[in-house]
């Protein structure tokens, strides 16, 4: 998978409230929480940032090399965007 | 500047804001504190407002020319007085001592997490009332007034009113995306109008800037709380629709909802 032009963006319509310093989404018994390097991911997906540049972010914040981290940041945002949360502006550009 | 411009300097608050009511015999005996409220108390007042204050006494105000407002309380009501002096409106309104504990009664923790809706818990008029605690202007019994002001502080009021706020604003956005959808544009513009109120009403709540009830102090409490989230500029350009595009309000609707989730993600709720 590719985690070069794929834009994420938090869906809108979807309760979220910080809660003891994580967010929760969703506000019935579906809900789901997330903390640490899940909630930075989940912040950095404003419609702007690309999936590389989540990664690059997420390995600033934790000392890390982007390369390290960009895989597991990939399957995170594929995973909250199955759960629709997370929406993508751009998908993969046509290789 | 021209004289339609000018701005008409508020008259100076009275040396002695308690000599009116003695003068008409309008302070009890048994008043436990006085305190100015409302714009006056905030600095905010005009040459037309009002001057509000409330007397907290132990016993129940009756006179022959009080009026009553009624309450979900014991006593179920209120009563004030309203009179005039060098052209301004002065009312005078009496809060029994009890009522005032009544009210402080209904926002604690285990009222806030027994699942009731956080909009039900106090109405509108309790809810200003309680929230004046925070910004008035004591003339008689500080003690007692600081001494209440602490419980409020201690208590759940900050949550409750900052929970409830972000539901409206969820609930607003919901509607604003489902109109969207359906292609009533006009509706969905109102929609995220409400949306943004409350999101933002939640982020000053959350700051201890309350008043949701009184919307044209709005910006007022934005100054006053001055958030991180969102710059005084961003508020007012999206409070005033400057980006707004009648022929596809679309990208308007959607960035106002964005921008309610960004202070959704950043008000911490208990």
């Amino acid at each position: 998978m590719t985690s070069g032009p794929r834009v994420p963006r938090r869906a809108l319509g979807v309760r979220v409230r910080l809660v003891a310093g994580n967010l929760v989404l969703g506000v019935d018994a579906e809900g789901m929480e997330l903390a640490d390097v899940a909630k930075l991911i989940y912040e950095s997906a404003d419609g702007r940032n690309s999936v590389s540049d989540i990664a690059g972010i997420v390995a600033a914040e934790y000392g890390a090399e982007p390369e390290e981290v960009g895989e597991d940041v990939t399957e995170f945002l594929d995973e909250l965007a199955a759960s629709g949360v997370v929406e993508w502006v751009t998908e993969e550009s046509p290789r | 500047m021209s004289a339609r411009n000018a701005v008409v300097a508020p008259a100076p608050h009275p040396a002695d804001w308690l000599a009116p009511l003695r003068a008409r015999d309008l302070l009890p005996d048994d008043a436990v504190a006085a305190f100015v409220v409302g714009s006056v108390a905030r600095g905010w007042e005009n040459s037309r407002s009002d001057f509000d204050i409330y007397v907290v006494t132990t016993e129940e105000w009756r006179t022959e020319t009080s009026s009553d407002t009624l309450m979900p309380l014991d006593p179920p009501r209120v009563r004030s007085e309203v009179f005039y002096e060098n052209s301004r409106r002065w009312e005078v309104t009496y809060w029994l001592e009890s009522q005032i504990d009544q009210m402080l009664a209904k926002i604690t923790w285990e009222r806030y997490t027994s699942g009731v809706f956080a909009g039900e818990i106090l109405s509108p008029r309790e809810e200003t009332t309680l929230a004046r605690l925070a910004h008035c202007l004591p003339l008689l019994g500080i003690e007692w007034i600081e001494a209440k002001y602490e419980v409020l502080k201690q208590s759940a009021f900050r949550s409750i009113v900052v929970v409830r706020s972000l539901g409206f604003a969820d609930d607003a956005a919901e509607d604003a995306l489902g109109q969207l959808e359906s292609g009533h544009l006009e509706s969905a513009v109102l929609s995220a109008r409400r949306a943004l109120s409350h999101a933002v009403d939640a982020l000053l709540e959350s700051a201890g800037e309350y008043g949701s009830h009184m919307p044209k102090w709005r910006p007022n409490r934005f100054r006053a709380a001055a958030p991180e989230v969102l710059s005084f500029e961003r508020y007012w350009e999206l409070e005033t629709m400057r980006g707004l595009d009648p022929d596809d309000p679309r990208p308007w609707v959607r960035s106002v909802l964005t921008t309610c989730q960004d202070i959704a993600m950043r008000v911490e709720t208990s």
